[in-house]
C-alpha cells in the first residue's frame, strides 16, 4: 500500500462505516463500540500519516514535513474531467495538525457520549462518523469544489445532531445554525465559481495583457514570466485546483476583483469563525447542542472558517487582504472585548464557554490578518491557536457535559464548591480553564502570545493599538474564566437538587478508578459523583496534550514555518512593496526638500552676502549628502535643534534637522540591512530596512 | 558540579509538583507530599549553591570595586539551555548557491540546507529569527535570588510540613508550593523575556491556587481572583513591553538585549523610552506597588506559610528583581528609574500609614511588605550601584525577617485557633515563649534596630538616595530625591512603630486572649452545606485530635526549628552578608552600567546610620509607651483622631472606590452588551428565518419545516452554478 492512500482512507473509513451501523444489532453497546473502533482506527491512520510526514519522501533525505509543500498528495480521481473537477487531496503542516486534532477529538467525544445518548443512538453515531468524514475531507482537499462539498456537508450531520439530540431549544438552534452558516457559504460558492470562471475565461493572451497592465511591464516580459510559472499550464482552462486558482487570483486579478472575491470568501468563512457581527448563531448552537456536538463545533467546525481564511483568502486576494486587514482587525478586536464582557454576565456555564469561543477566535483572526512584510508570526500563531483552542475549549465542553449528566442543570447559581465533591473533575476543569486563559506553560498561551506579537509587529496592517486592545481581552478573559471557576469549583459546597439522578457510567463496571481523590470518607451517595474511569480516560489525553504543547510546541512551530510562509507570502509582498514605495516617496520628498533648501541658501548668499556668513556654518555640516551608513541619527537632531535659527527668511532650515534622518534611511535602503548584528540594532523607528520584501532580500 | 546541572533547579520542584498531584489520589499517600517537596527544594538549593557560582568570569567577581562595570555580558554570566521552546524562522536570501552554502557552513545550528526560491530564482536559507527557549542565564544576581528562593523556600516547606499536618488538602498545598518554586526559579533564571513571562504568570497561578487554598471560604476565593486579575493587568503591560523590546532589538534573549542596550553605538529612540514603563507595569503588579497593590493585603487569606513564602519573601520581590535585571534598559529612558524610585518612596510611606491602624497581625505585615517593597524599588530606582546593592540586599534581609514574622504570627494563629485580631490577645509571652522572642527578633530587624540585618540594608538604600540627592556622583543635587529620602526616614519611624505596636500588644501586658472562632486548619465549611460541614468534623482538620480546643499552646519543634534559622538570618545576615552580597551585586548585570563612586561618602553613611538607628529606637519607644505601658493613652489618642483612624483602617477607601467606579461599570457594560446581543440574535433570526420561509412558500407552498430552507438554498445554488457555467462555456 502506498502511503498516499492513507489520506483518502481517513475520509472513506468513517464514510463507509457510518451506514454500516444500521447493519449492526440494535444494541447501544455494540453500536457505540463500533463507532469508537472506527474513530480510533481513523486516529491510528492519522498517526500513521504523521509518521510518514516525519519520514523523508522517496528520493529525498529531508522529511516530507520539512519540505513545506503539500505532501502525500494524490492526483485523486476524476469527477467532472471536462470542467477540471477532480477529487484531489494532499496535506501540508497547516492541515495536518487540524486533521490530527479532528481525528483525536472524534474518539474522545464518542467515548464521552457513552452515557449521554441512549435513544436513537444509531443515528447519532452515524451522524458523528459522517461528520468526521466531512471535516477531514475539508482539510485534505486540494480541489476547491471538493473542499466546498465537504465544507457544506458538515452542516447536515451537525444540523441533525443539534436538532435531534440537543436540549430544549434545539429546533430553533439547529435552524439558526443551518441558515446562518449556509447563507454565508452560498456567497463563498459564488466567489469560488467566479474565480474558476475568471481563470477559465482568461486565455493566455488575456492573461498576458492583464498581467502587463497590472504590473506595468511589457507584454513580452509578462509572457516570459508567465512561462516560468506553473500557472502557464492552467490558466485559460477549467480547473478547480487550489494552487492553480490561487496563482491566477493573486497575479491576474485587479485589487477590486480581489476585493469582491475576499468579500465572497469572508461571507462564508467569517460566519463560520465566527467574526463579531455575525457571531450570534454560535451561543445558541453551542448551548443547545449535545456535548459531542459542542465539542466538535468548538473544536473543529469553527476552525473550518479560519482554515478557509488562511488557505484561500490570504493567498488568493493579497491586495484586498492588506487593504481590508485594518477593518477586519477592528472587528476581531471588538469581538474579543465585547464577547469577553458578555461572558462575564452569563448565568449558564455552557453559554459562557460558547461566548468565550467567539472571543478566542477573535485572537485567531487578528493573528491571521497581522500581515507583516517579513514575518509570519501572527499566522503561525493563528494556526497554533486553532489547534489549541480545539483542545482546551473542547475539553471544557466535555467537562460541562459531565456536570450536566450529573445534575441536569448548567446554571451557575445552582452549583457551587464542586471542588470538594468532585476533586478529579475540578482538577481537569481548572487545568482547561487555565489553558483557555492563556496561562504560559499550557497550550493556550502559545497561540495567544504569538497572535498578539504578530498583531503588534505588523505595523503596516494592524499595529500596536490592536495588540493593546486585544491584550485587554487577556485581562477580561481572566475575569470571566475565574468568575466561572470561582462560582463552580470553589466556594461553599452546594449541589443542584437533581444530583441523585442516575449519572455517568451508564451502569457499567470499572467505576472504581478515579473518584477517590477527594473526600477522605465520603458518604456513599457522594462517592459516585466524581469522574469514573471512562471519563478520566476522556480527559487525560487532552490534558496531557495541553501541557505538552505548552511546554514543547517547538516541533509544531517548526513544521508550520514553511507552509505558512507559502500562504502568506503574496500578502507579505504587497506589504513590502507598499513600505518600499512609501520609503521611496519619502526619499523623493526629502530630496526635493534638500534641493529647495540649497536653492534658498544659494539665493540668500547671492542676495545677502553678509548674513550668509552666519548661515553657512549651520547648514554646513548637513548640506552635503552624508556618506552611506554614517547617519548621525537622533543625536544629530538634538544638536541641530539647539542651533539658533537667525533669520526668518531661512524658515525652511528649521525643519532641516529631519533631513539627515531621511538621508540615512535612503542610504540604508540602498545598501540594505537585514537582521542587525548584535551590537547595533535598528537605529531608525521606521522599518525602512524591512521594506525590502522577499525579492529584495537577495541583497542582504 | 558542572554548570549545566543548573537546568535541573526549576525542574526538580516541577517533578515534585507532579508527584504531589499523584499523591492526592489516595488519602494514605498524602502525608508523603511534604517530604517530596522539601527534598526537591533542598536539592535545588544545593545545586544552586554548588554549581551556580561557577558561572561567569572569576576575575570580575574578584575585583571588588570595578566589578561588572563596562564588561562584556558573556564574562558576567553564562547561559545553559534545557530545551527549545518557541522558534520562528525566516528566509535569508543569497545571490548564489555558494554564498548560501558558505553561510550554512558557518552557522552549524541551521537545520536546513539552502534551497532555490521558485519565484525569484534566488537562493535562500531558513534561519531562526525569533527564539525563546527554556534556557537559563546565571550571573551573581541569579545566584543571590536562588539563595533566597530555594533557601527560604525549603525552610518554609519544612515549617509547612508541621503547620499543615492533618489538613485534607495537604498534598494539594505542597503541589502548589512545588509549582511555585518551579515558577519562581524560572523567573530568576530565565534567559529570555518570554520564559521570564512564563515564570511570572506561573507564580501568579501558584499564588492564586494557594490564596484560594481554603476554597470553601468565599473571601479566600475572592482574594485569589483579585490577586490573579490585578496581576494580569500588570502582566499585560509586561507582555506589551516584551513585544516592544522584540520590535526594538529583534530578540527576546536578555543577555543580547542588555549587550545591545549598553553598547556605545546604541541610540535611544521612542521605543526605548516606552519599554521601561511597560515593563514597570508588570513589576508594579507583581510587587504590589501603587496603584496595583490592593491584592496583597487580601492575599493573606492563604495559609500562613504561603503568606511568608510567596507574599513576603519571594514572589513579590520578583518585580524588584526584574527591574534590577533589566536596569540597562531602564536607564535608556531618562524618566524610568526616577519613576521607579518615586513610586517606591510613595508606596513605602502610604502603606506604612495604613499598617499603623490595622488590627489583623497578618494584614499589618502585609502592608509592611508593601512598604518594604517600596524601599527596594527606591533602591533599584536610584541607578547608583550602592543604592542598587541596597535594594537587593534589602530583598535578602527582608526575606529573612518577613518570613520569620509571618511564620511566628502563624504560630500565634495556630495556637489560638485562627485568632489574628491584636485587640483580642495580650501577654502571650508566657504561653508561647519561643514564638514571642522569635517574633521579637523579626520585629527588631524590620524596625532596623542597629546592627540587625535590615539596619544595614535599609541604611544602604537611604545612603544611596541621599548620595543621589546631594549629588555625590556628579549629578545635580536634587530636591525631589531629598524629599524621597526624608520620606523614607519618616517611613522608617512608622515601620518601627507599627511592628512593635503589634508585638507589644500580642506578647506584653496582662495575659488574656480569646480563641479564634474557626479552626484555621480550614476544616470548617461555611454552613451552606450541612453535609459538608458534618464531614469536615469527621475527617477534615485533624487539629482537634491532637489537643483540646480551648487552650493556647506553643508550636511543635518542626515548626520552630526553621524559625531559629530565619531568626539568625534576620539578626546577623546584615553583618555576615554585607560584603558578600555587595560583591555579588557589583559583579552582576544589574550594575554593569554604573561606575564606582568617586567621592568619599563615609561621612554621609555614618550620619545616616546614626540617624536611622535613632529613628528606629524612637519608633520602638513610642510603640512601647502606647501599646505596652499606657494602653489607655493609645485608646484616648485613637478616639480623638477617630476619622483619621477610620480612614487608615479602611485603607483610604481605595478598594471601595475601585469596586464602585471600575468593576461595577464594567459588569454593567457586560449586561448591556448581552442585552444587545440577544436583541441582535432575535432580530437576525427573525430576519433570516423569514427569507427561506418566503422562498419556500413561493416554491412549495404545501411543505413546512426546517429542511425546506436547505432544499431551496440547494436549488438556488444549483441554479447559480448552472448559470455561471453556461456563461463561461459561451464566453470561451
Amino acid at each position: 500500500m502506498r502511503p498516499e492512500t492513507l489520506i483518502p482512507l481517513m475520509v472513506l473509513l468513517p464514510l463507509l462505516a457510518a451506514p454500516a451501523i444500521f447493519a449492526l444489532p440494535k444494541r447501544l453497546g455494540e453500536v457505540w463500540a463500533w463507532a469508537l473502533f472506527i474513530a480510533l482506527l481513523n486516529f491510528a491512520v492519522a498517526v500513521a500519516v504523521v509518521v510518514f510526514a516525519y519520514l523523508p519522501a522517496p528520493g529525498s533525505d529531508v522529511s516530507r514535513l520539512a519540505e513545506g509543500g503539500f505532501f502525500l498528495a494524490g492526483a485523486g480521481w476524476p469527477w467532472l474531467e471536462d470542467f477540471g473537477l477532480r477529487v484531489s487531496f494532499g496535506l501540508d503542516a497547516v492541515s495536518l495538525w487540524l486533521v490530527v486534532l479532528t481525528a483525536l477529538l472524534m474518539p474522545i467525544t464518542i467515548l464521552a457520549s457513552r452515557s449521554a445518548v441512549t435513544e436513537r443512538y444509531r443515528e447519532y453515531y452515524m451522524w458523528l462518523l459522517l461528520l468526521e468524514a466531512a471535516m477531514i475531507g475539508t482539510f485534505i482537499a486540494t480541489d476547491v469544489i471538493f473542499f466546498y462539498v465537504c465544507f457544506e456537508f458538515t452542516l447536515v450531520p451537525m444540523f441533525f445532531l443539534i436538532g435531534i439530540f440537543g436540549s430544549t431549544q434545539r429546533l430553533k438552534a439547529a435552524r439558526v445554525f443551518f441558515l446562518y452558516t449556509f447563507t454565508g457559504s452560498l456567497l463563498t460558492l459564488a466567489g469560488i465559481i467566479y474565480l474558476a470562471y475568471f481563470n477559465a475565461a482568461h486565455g493566455m493572451g488575456d492573461a498576458v495583457a492583464v498581467l502587463s497592465q497590472l504590473r506595468g511591464i511589457s507584454e513580452a516580459e509578462a509572457l516570459a514570466w508567465l512561462q516560468t510559472q506553473p500557472m502557464y499550464e492552467t490558466v485559460g482552462r477549467w480547473t478547480f485546483d487550489i494552487q492553480a486558482l490561487t496563482a491566477t487570483a493573486q497575479t491576474l486579478m485587479s485589487p477590486s476583483q480581489q476585493g469582491w472575491l475576499l468579500a465572497a470568501l469572508l461571507a462564508g468563512f467569517a460566519v463560520k469563525v465566527p467574526l463579531f457581527p455575525v457571531h450570534t448563531w454560535l451561543p445558541l448552537a453551542h448551548t443547545e447542542a449535545p456535548t459531542a456536538g459542542s465539542v466538535i463545533l468548538a473544536g473543529v467546525l469553527l476552525k473550518l472558517g479560519t482554515y478557509g481564511l488562511i488557505r484561500f483568502a490570504l493567498p488568493m486576494c493579497p491586495e484586498a487582504v492588506v487593504n481590508f486587514a485594518p477593518y477586519i482587525g477592528v472587528l476581531a478586536v471588538i469581538g474579543i472585548l465585547y464577547t469577553a464582557l458578555v461572558c462575564w454576565v452569563q448565568k449558564d456555564v455552557k453559554r459562557l464557554i460558547a461566548y468565550s469561543s467567539v472571543s478566542h477566535l477573535g485572537f485567531c483572526v487578528l493573528g491571521l490578518f497581522a500581515i507583516d512584510a517579513t514575518r509570519h508570526i501572527g499566522q503561525s500563531g493563528a494556526v497554533m491557536y486553532m489547534v489549541n483552542h480545539g483542545l482546551s475549549t473542547g475539553a471544557l465542553f466535555l467537562c460541562i457535559g459531565m456536570i450536566y449528566e450529573r445534575f441536569h442543570t448548567r446554571e451557575l447559581a445552582a452549583m457551587s464548591g464542586l471542588g470538594r465533591v468532585m476533586p478529579v473533575w475540578a482538577f481537569f476543569f481548572v487545568l482547561f480553564c487555565l489553558a483557555s486563559v492563556g496561562l504560559p506553560g499550557l497550550n493556550g498561551f502559545i497561540g495567544e502570545f504569538l497572535t498578539l506579537v504578530g498583531a503588534f509587529l505588523a505595523t503596516e496592517t494592524l499595529g500596536i493599538g490592536y495588540a493593546v486592545a486585544a491584550g485587554c481581552g487577556m485581562i477580561l478573559g481572566a475575569i470571566y474564566i475565574l468568575y466561572m471557576v470561582g462560582k463552580v469549583v470553589w466556594g461553599p459546597t452546594k449541589l443542584p437538587e437533581a444530583h441523585n439522578h442516575n449519572h455517568g457510567g451508564g451502569g457499567e463496571a470499572g467505576d472504581e478508578g478515579g473518584h477517590e481523590g477527594g473526600a477522605d470518607h465520603p458518604p456513599a451517595a457522594r462517592r459516585k459523583l466524581d469522574l469514573n474511569a471512562r471519563e478520566i480516560t476522556v480527559l487525560t489525553p487532552l490534558a496531557a496534550l495541553c501541557l505538552f504543547i505548552g511546554l514543547y510546541p517547538f516541533p509544531m512551530l517548526q513544521s508550520l514555518d514553511k507552509p505558512v510562509m507559502t500562504l502568506t507570502r503574496p500578502a507579505s509582498e504587497v506589504v513590502a512593496a507598499r513600505v518600499e514605495a512609501r520609503a521611496e516617496a519619502e526619499r523623493d520628498q526629502a530630496e526635493q526638500h534638500l534641493q529647495a533648501i540649497e536653492r534658498d541658501v544659494a539665493m540668500q548668499q547671492r542676495q545677502q552676502p553678509s548674513t550668509a556668513m552666519n548661515v553657512a556654518p549651520m547648514g554646513g555640516p548637513s548640506s552635503p549628502p552624508l556618506p552611506p551608513g554614517e547617519g548621525p541619527g537622533v543625536r544629530a537632531d538634538s544638536d541641530g535643534a539647539r542651533a539658533p535659527t537667525p533669520t526668518p527668511a531661512l524658515s525652511p532650515t528649521q525643519r532641516e534637522p529631519q533631513r539627515p534622518d531621511f538621508q540615512t534611511m535612503a542610504d540604508r535602503g540602498e545598501v540594505g540591512f537585514g537582521r542587525p548584528p548584535v551590537t547595533s540594532p535598528h537605529p531608525n523607528p521606521l522599518p525602512v530596512g524591512e521594506g525590502a520584501g522577499f525579492s529584495e532580500q537577495v541583497a542582504r | 558540579m558542572e554548570l549545566s546541572t543548573v537546568k535541573w533547579i526549576p525542574w526538580l520542584p516541577a517533578f515534585s509538583a507532579v508527584i504531589c498531584c499523584l499523591l492526592c489520589i489516595r488519602p494514605a499517600w498524602r502525608r508523603y507530599a511534604a517530604a517530596v517537596t522539601v527534598a526537591a527544594i533542598l536539592a535545588s538549593f544545593i545545586i544552586a549553591m554548588l554549581a551556580a557560582p561557577r558561572a561567569g568570569d572569576p576575575e570580575i567577581r574578584g575585583d571588588y570595586e570595578t566589578g561588572a562595570y563596562g564588561q562584556e555580558i558573556a564574562a558576567v554570566g553564562e547561559t545553559v539551555t534545557a530545551f527549545r521552546w518557541i522558534h520562528f524562522r525566516d528566509y535569508r536570501a543569497f545571490e548564489t548557491e555558494e554564498a548560501a552554502a558558505a553561510y550554512t557552513a558557518e552557522n552549524p545550528d541551521l537545520r536546513d540546507r539552502p534551497e532555490l526560491d521558485p519565484e525569484t530564482g534566488a537562493w535562500r536559507v531558513l534561519e531562526t529569527t525569533f527564539q525563546a527557549d527554556f534556557a537559563y542565564f546565571i550571573d551573581p544576581l541569579t545566584v543571590l535570588m536562588l539563595f533566597v528562593v530555594c533557601g527560604i523556600g525549603s525552610l518554609v516547606a519544612i515549617y509547612g510540613a508541621g503547620y499543615m499536618s492533618g489538613e485534607r488538602g495537604y498534598a494539594r498545598f505542597f503541589a502548589a508550593v512545588s509549582l511555585f518554586i518551579f515558577a519562581m526559579t524560572t523567573v530568576v533564571m530565565a534567559d529570555n523575556l518570554v520564559l521570564l513571562y512564563l515564570g511570572w504568570e506561573m507564580v501568579g497561578l501558584a499564588s492564586y491556587l494557594l490564596i484560594g487554598y481554603y476554597y470553601h471560604r468565599p473571601s479566600a476565593v475572592a482574594a485569589a481572583k483579585k490577586a490573579f486579575i490585578v496581576n494580569r493587568i500588570g502582566d499585560l503591560g509586561f507582555a506589551l513591553g516584551i513585544f516592544l523590546t522584540f520590535m526594538r532589538y529583534e530578540t527576546v534573549v536578555i543577555a543580547e538585549i542588555l549587550q545591545m542596550a549598553t553598547s556605545a553605538e546604541h541610540v535611544a529612540d521612542w521605543r526605548d523610552y516606552a519599554i521601561p514603563f511597560l515593563l514597570l507595569m508588570g513589576a508594579i503588579g507583581k510587587s504590589a506597588q501603587i496603584p496595583l497593590y490592593m491584592w496583597l493585603p487580601d492575599a493573606m487569606e492563604g495559609p500562613t506559610p504561603v503568606s511568608a513564602l510567596i507574599h513576603a519573601a519571594t514572589m513579590v520581590t520578583s518585580g524588584v528583581y526584574m527591574i534590577a535585571r533589566l536596569t540597562p534598559l531602564f536607564e535608556l529612558s531618562p524618566y524610568a528609574l526616577p519613576t521607579v524610585a518615586t513610586l517606591g518612596g510613595i508606596t513605602a510611606a502610604f502603606a506604612a500609614t495604613i499598617a499603623t491602624c490595622q488590627y489583623d497581625i497578618k494584614r499589618i505585615y502585609a502592608f509592611s511588605t508593601v512598604s518594604q517593597l517600596g524601599y527596594m524599588f527606591m533602591g533599584v530606582g536610584m541607578g547608583l550601584r550602592y543604592a542598587v546593592f541596597g535594594g537587593l540586599f534589602h530583598l535578602l534581609t527582608h526575606a529573612f525577617f518577613k518570613a520569620l514574622l509571618f511564620l511566628t504570627s502563624g504560630n500565634v494563629m495556630h495556637g489560638l485557633h485562627g485568632q489574628l485580631d491584636i485587640r483580642k490577645m495580650s501577654g502571650l509571652r508566657k504561653v508561647m515563649p519561643y514564638t514571642c522572642w522569635l517574633m521579637f527578633a523579626g520585629c527588631l530587624s524590620l524596625a532596623a534596630f542597629p546592627f540587625t540585618a535590615a539596619f544595614f540594608s535599609k541604611d544602604a538604600i537611604l545612603a544611596g538616595v541621599f548620595e543621589r540627592a546631594l549629588g555625590y556622583h556628579g549629578q545635580e543635587p536634587s530636591n525631589w530625591f531629598f524629599f524621597l529620602g526624608s520620606l523614607a526616614l519618616a517611613t522608617a519611624f512608622l515601620t518601627a512603630y507599627y511592628c512593635f505596636r503589634a508585638w507589644f500588644r500580642v506578647f506584653m501586658g496582662p495575659t488574656e486572649y480569646e480563641m479564634g472562632q474557626e479552626d484555621h486548619n480550614g476544616g470548617d465549611d461555611a454552613p451552606a452545606s450541612a453535609a459538608a460541614h458534618a464531614e469536615s468534623h469527621d475527617d477534615g482538620h485533624g487539629h482537634g485530635k491532637d489537643h483540646g480546643r480551648g487552650e493556647a499552646h506553643e508550636a511543635g519543634w518542626l515548626m520552630l526549628a526553621p524559625l531559629f534559622i530565619l531568626a539568625a538570618g534576620a539578626l546577623f545576615a546584615g553583618m555576615v552578608g554585607y560584603g558578600i552580597v555587595k560583591q555579588l551585586i557589583w559583579s552582576s548585570t544589574a550594575t554593569m552600567t554604573m561606575p564606582a563612586i568617586v567621592d568619599d561618602t563615609s561621612a554621609l553613611h555614618l550620619t545616616l546610620m546614626v540617624l536611622s538607628g535613632a529613628i528606629a529606637i524612637g519608633g520602638i519607644c513610642t510603640a512601647g509607651w502606647f501599646h505596652w505601658l499606657h494602653r489607655d493613652a493609645a485608646a484616648r489618642v485613637g478616639e480623638r483622631a477617630a476619622p483619621l483612624v477610620r480612614l487608615l483602617y479602611n485603607k483610604y477607601y481605595i478598594d471601595d472606590l475601585c469596586e464602585r467606579y471600575l468593576v461595577r461599570p464594567l459588569h454593567a457594560a457586560g449586561e448591556v452588551l448581552y442585552l444587545i446581543d440577544r436583541v441582535i440574535i432575535d432580530g437576525l433570526v427573525a430576519f433570516f428565518g423569514f427569507i427561506p420561509r418566503l422562498l419556500g412558500w413561493s416554491a412549495r407552498p404545501s411543505q413546512h419545516g426546517v429542511l425546506q430552507g436547505y432544499g431551496v438554498a440547494m436549488l438556488a445554488a444549483l441554479a447559480l452554478i448552472v448559470t455561471v457555467v453556461m456563461l463561461a462555456v459561451y464566453a470561451t
